[in-house]
C-alpha cells in the first residue's frame, strides 16, 4: 500500500494547519464540497469488504408486468440486514420525485434482521403508501424510487435483443432507478435511531440509510434484468458487469434535507471536524513518498477524466464544471514543477491552490489529497457521530457578559450582517400546511412569515445581543431566560458553537443570495454522492454508488477504489 | 398511535411551539415529553394538560415572580417547562425547591434529572425519586395542576419502577390528535405559488 511508509505528522503542527470555520463553514465553500475517503459510502464498503458480508437475494416473486418482491439479505459478523422491495408497475404521468408523490416504480424497507412472510405481507400494505403507511421498530430505513424511464427501457431492450446497452446513453443519466428521500431515525414508525446506535456497524451517521441504498443499486439491476428476460426470453442477457458497475443509485433531493445541517449542529461539527482533522494530518507530513504520489497522480488523472461523465444542464453548475477541468490542467502543470519533492509538500499543494483554484478546484483538491492516505485518516470515519443531547442544556450559570463575548467571537459574521435590510431577510423557512415538508417563502411577498421556523441562527443571536445590551454584566444567563425565553435558542447555540467550533454556518441563510443546494451538496458530498446535478436552486439530482462494487463482486475487488472512475471507463470506446 | 420516540419528540416540539412557547422553550418541551414516554409515564397527557391550561398565556405570567423561599407566579399556575428550564440551566441546588401552584408537575421531572445527581419530587398524594437506573414512582401521576410541589437533593432510590428504554411508545390517539391540531398551528397553508416554487422542483419528473 502506498501509505505504509508515511512518517506521521506532528500532532501541534496539525493543529496549526488546521482551516478555520470562518474560513470551511461559508455556504459558497460548503456549496463545493465533494465526497472524501472518510465519505459515509465509501466507509461502509470498506466495512462490508473488511468483514466479508454475505449479500444473498433469498426471494423474488416478480410478476411478468415487474410487479411484486424481493428480499435481499445482508449478512454481517453480528447480524443480518435485509432489504425488501416492492416493485410496482407505475403508469407515466403517476410518476413524481416528489415525496409527497403517491405511487412509485418501487419502494423499500430496510428490516432489522430476516422478515417473516407476515412482515413482507404487512410491509406491503405499508410500505408503497406515504403518509398513510406506518412501519414499526423492526424496520430501520425506508424509500421508494421511480425509474429513469429513457434509461430503462434502454436497457431493458437492449438485454432482451441479446446485446448489452450504451455505454454513452448509461452515463448521460447515471442510474436506472432514482430514490426520493431515504428516512431513518423513526420517521413513519421506524426505529429510532437509539435503537440500534451502539451497534458497531449501524452507529455511524446514515450507515443503516447507506447500506439500504446499495442493496437498492443491486434490485434496480435485478428489475431491469427481469424484464428483460419478460420481453426477450432466451434471447435475453444479463448486464456486463464492466457496464453495470457504471450504474448509480440516483436520488433527486429537494428543500426537505436543508435544514437538517441548521438543526443538528454536534454532527454538524464531527463531520467538519473528522474531514479538517485529515486535511491537516496530510498537510502536516513533513514529506510525501514516491508511492504516494504516485497514488494521488493516477486519482488526479481519474478524477480529471471522470468529468465527462459529470453532466447537468444548470448553467451554474456547468460552468463550474468546466472551471474545475481548467483547475485540474493548472494543478497538473503546477506539480511538473515538482511542488510534491519540497518540505511539507501536501501543504505546499494546498496554499498554492487556495490562491489559484476556484473553490470546486480547492475542495476537489483537498479530496484528493486525503485520498492516498487511508493509514493516516480513516480511523476518522469513526467519529463522526454525535448525539445533539449531549450539548443540549444551557449552562445557566454563566453570566451573560461571558455569553456576550463568546455570541461577539463565534457569530462575528452574524453580528455584522445588517438584519433591518429587505435583502438580509428576504426568505423565510417554513413548513407547508399542505405537505408538511419544509419550503422556503419569499417574506416580502408571501404570507406566513410570521409562523417562519427558527433556522436564521444568526439573527436569533443578534437580537439576543440587543436584549443582552440592556442587561447588567453580572446577571446570570438562567436569571435572564426566565425572564425572555424568547432568547433560549441562539443561548444554547451560542454555547454550542463555543464547545463545538464547526456547528454553524457561517452564512446567512435568510438572505436573497443563500443558494440552499449549497446546503444540499454539503451533506450529500459526505453521504459519498457524486455529479451534482442541480434542477435549480433548491433542488438536485445526484448519484450515489456509481462504480463501486455491486454485492456479488466485493469479496473480489477492491472495495475503496470507485470515488472515481477507472481510467479504461471513461475513454470512449 | 404507536409513535417512535422521535415522532413523539418532534410533535411535542412542534406544539408547544404552536401553543406560544418560543423556539428554543419548545424543543425542552420536546425533550422533556419523550424522555417521559421513554419511561413509559404520560409525557404527552401531561403536555397536552399544560398547553391546554396556557394556550394564549403569555409566558410572563407562566413564570415565577418570586423564586425566594418560595416560587410562585401571582395570579396563575405556572409553566413546567419555563420552570423546569429555569432548574435545569441552574444546575442543582443546594436547598429545597418550593413551588406554589405549577401544572403537570410530571413534566419537571426530567429537567430536574438534568440537574441533579438525584432528585426527589413531592406532590399531592405522589413521590417521584430518581437513582441512576431510573425512577421510583408512588402514588397519582395524572395532577393537573398541584399546589406544592417540593424538589430536593436526596440518596438514589433504592428501587426503580421505570427505567429509560428506547423505542416505540403507544399515545392515545385522542391526545396525539389534540397535540397535532396545536403542531398544525405552525403550518403556512399553501398558495399556488408557494405550491410551485417552495420545494423548488417542477410537476414531473420523467426523464
Amino acid at each position: 500500500m502506498a501509505d505504509a511508509i508515511l512518517a506521521l505528522p506532528d500532532e501541534a503542527r496539525v493543529g496549526e494547519l488546521m482551516r478555520t470555520p470562518q474560513e470551511v463553514m461559508r455556504l459558497a465553500r460548503m456549496g463545493a464540497s465533494h465526497q472524501t475517503r472518510l465519505s459515509f459510502m465509501r466507509a461502509i464498503l470498506r466495512r462490508v469488504k473488511r468483514e466479508g458480508w454475505q449479500v444473498e437475494r433469498t426471494l423474488w416473486e416478480v410478476d411478468e408486468k415487474g410487479v411484486g418482491v424481493g428480499v435481499y439479505e445482508a449478512r454481517g459478523p453480528e447480524r443480518i440486514y435485509s432489504l425488501i422491495a416492492y416493485a410496482n408497475d407505475l403508469p407515466p404521468e403517476k410518476r413524481s420525485d416528489r415525496v409527497i408523490a403517491t405511487e412509485w416504480d418501487a419502494s423499500f424497507a430496510l428490516f432489522d434482521g430476516v422478515p417473516t412472510r407476515a412482515d413482507i405481507d404487512r410491509l406491503r400494505d405499508n410500505v408503497p403508501k406515504q403518509e398513510a403507511g406506518r412501519c414499526a421498530a423492526s424496520e430501520l430505513v425506508l424509500s421508494r424510487a421511480n425509474r429513469s424511464v429513457r434509461l430503462f427501457d434502454h436497457v431493458a431492450d437492449c438485454l432482451s435483443q441479446g446485446r448489452q446497452p450504451d455505454v454513452a446513453e448509461i452515463d448521460k443519466v447515471g442510474y436506472l432507478m432514482r430514490t426520493t428521500a431515504v428516512y431513518g431515525n423513526g420517521k413513519f414508525g421506524l426505529a429510532d435511531r437509539d435503537l440500534y446506535a451502539a451497534r458497531e456497524e449501524a452507529g455511524g451517521p446514515f450507515r443503516v440509510e447507506l447500506l439500504a441504498v446499495w442493496l437498492i443499486r443491486a434490485f434496480t439491476v435485478d428489475i431491469v434484468e427481469h424484464m428483460a428476460r419478460i420481453r426477450g426470453g432466451a434471447d435475453a442477457v444479463p448486464l456486463d458487469p464492466e457496464i453495470r458497475r457504471r450504474l448509480g443509485v440516483g436520488n433527486s433531493t429537494g428543500l426537505g434535507m436543508a435544514p437538517f445541517l441548521v438543526t443538528h449542529p454536534a454532527l454538524l461539527h464531527a463531520w467538519m471536524m473528522a474531514r479538517e482533522t485529515a486535511l491537516a494530518r496530510v498537510r502536516a507530513l513533513p514529506t510525501a513518498n514516491a508511492a504516494t504520489i504516485a497514488h494521488f497522480l493516477e486519482q488526479l488523472n481519474r478524477a480529471h477524466a471522470g468529468l465527462e461523465r459529470w453532466h447537468t444542464p444548470d448553467e451554474r453548475q456547468s460552468m463550474r464544471v468546466c472551471k474545475l477541468a481548467g483547475d485540474f490542467e493548472m494543478l497538473k502543470n503546477h506539480l511538473e514543477a515538482g511542488v510534491l519533492n519540497a518540505a511539507e509538500p501536501w501543504n505546499e499543494l494546498y496554499l498554492w491552490a487556495a490562491a489559484n483554484l476556484t473553490l470546486e478546484g480547492q475542495e476537489a483538491l483537498c479530496s484528493l489529497m486525503i485520498e492516498p492516505h487511508g493509514a493516516l485518516v480513516d480511523d476518522l470515519a469513526g467519529d463522526m457521530a454525535a448525539d445533539e443531547r449531549q450539548v443540549f442544556s444551557i449552562d445557566g450559570k454563566m453570566r451573560v457578559d461571558v455569553l456576550a463575548g463568546l455570541a461577539a467571537s463565534h457569530f462575528a459574521w452574524a453580528l455584522a450582517t445588517d438584519f433591518g435590510s429587505a435583502d438580509q431577510t428576504a426568505r423565510f423557512w417554513y413548513v407547508s400546511e399542505e405537505k408538511l415538508e419544509p419550503r422556503l417563502g419569499e417574506r416580502h411577498e408571501e404570507d406566513g412569515a410570521e409562523l417562519e421556523q427558527r433556522l436564521g441562527i444568526g439573527r436569533e443571536v443578534a437580537r439576543m445581543m440587543t436584549a443582552l445590551e440592556a442587561e447588567p454584566a453580572g446577571t446570570l444567563l438562567a436569571e435572564f431566560l426566565l425572564r425572555y425565553p424568547e432568547h433560549r435558542h441562539a443561548a444554547r447555540r451560542v454555547q454550542i458553537a463555543a464547545k463545538l467550533p464547526y456547528a454553524e454556518i457561517h452564512d446567512n441563510v435568510l438572505s436573497a443570495t443563500m443558494m440552499p443546494i449549497d446546503m444540499l451538496r454539503c451533506k450529500l458530498a459526505f453521504f459519498g454522492a457524486s455529479r451534482f446535478d442541480p434542477k435549480s436552486d433548491r433542488w438536485v439530482r445526484i448519484t450515489m454508488f456509481a462504480d463501486a462494487p455491486f454485492p456479488d463482486e466485493i469479496a473480489g475487488m477492491d472495495a475503496d477504489d470507485w470515488a472515481w472512475p477507472l481510467f479504461d471507463e471513461v475513454q470512449p470506446r | 398511535m404507536i409513535v417512535s420516540l422521535n415522532e413523539a419528540e418532534v410533535m411535542a416540539t412542534k406544539a408547544a411551539w404552536g401553543a406560544g412557547r418560543p423556539w428554543g422553550l419548545a424543543q425542552d418541551a420536546g425533550r422533556a415529553m419523550s424522555t417521559l414516554e421513554a419511561m413509559r409515564l404520560p409525557g404527552a397527557a401531561s403536555l397536552l394538560d399544560v398547553l391546554i391550561a396556557t394556550d394564549g398565556v403569555p409566558c410572563d405570567r407562566l413564570r415565577p415572580v418570586s423564586t425566594q423561599s418560595e416560587w410562585w407566579q401571582a395570579d396563575r399556575p405556572m409553566c413546567p417547562v419555563l420552570v423546569g428550564a429555569f432548574i435545569s440551566d441552574q444546575g442543582a441546588q443546594s436547598e429545597t425547591v418550593k413551588l406554589r401552584q405549577v401544572h403537570a408537575p410530571l413534566l419537571l421531572v426530567p429537567f430536574c434529572l438534568m440537574a441533579f445527581d438525584n432528585v426527589v419530587f413531592n406532590w399531592s398524594g405522589c413521590t417521584i425519586r430518581s437513582s441512576d437506573e431510573g425512577l421510583f414512582v408512588h402514588g397519582a401521576l395524572d395532577a393537573k395542576t398541584a399546589d406544592q410541589v417540593s424538589i430536593d437533593n436526596c440518596a438514589p432510590a433504592e428501587q426503580v419502577t421505570h427505567r429509560w428504554q428506547p423505542g416505540a411508545v403507544d399515545i392515545a390517539d385522542e391526545i396525539w390528535e389534540a397535540l397535532s391540531a396545536f403542531a398544525h398551528r405552525t403550518y403556512v397553508p399553501a398558495s399556488e405559488a408557494s405550491r410551485l416554487m417552495g420545494a423548488g422542483a417542477g410537476l414531473t419528473d420523467n426523464d
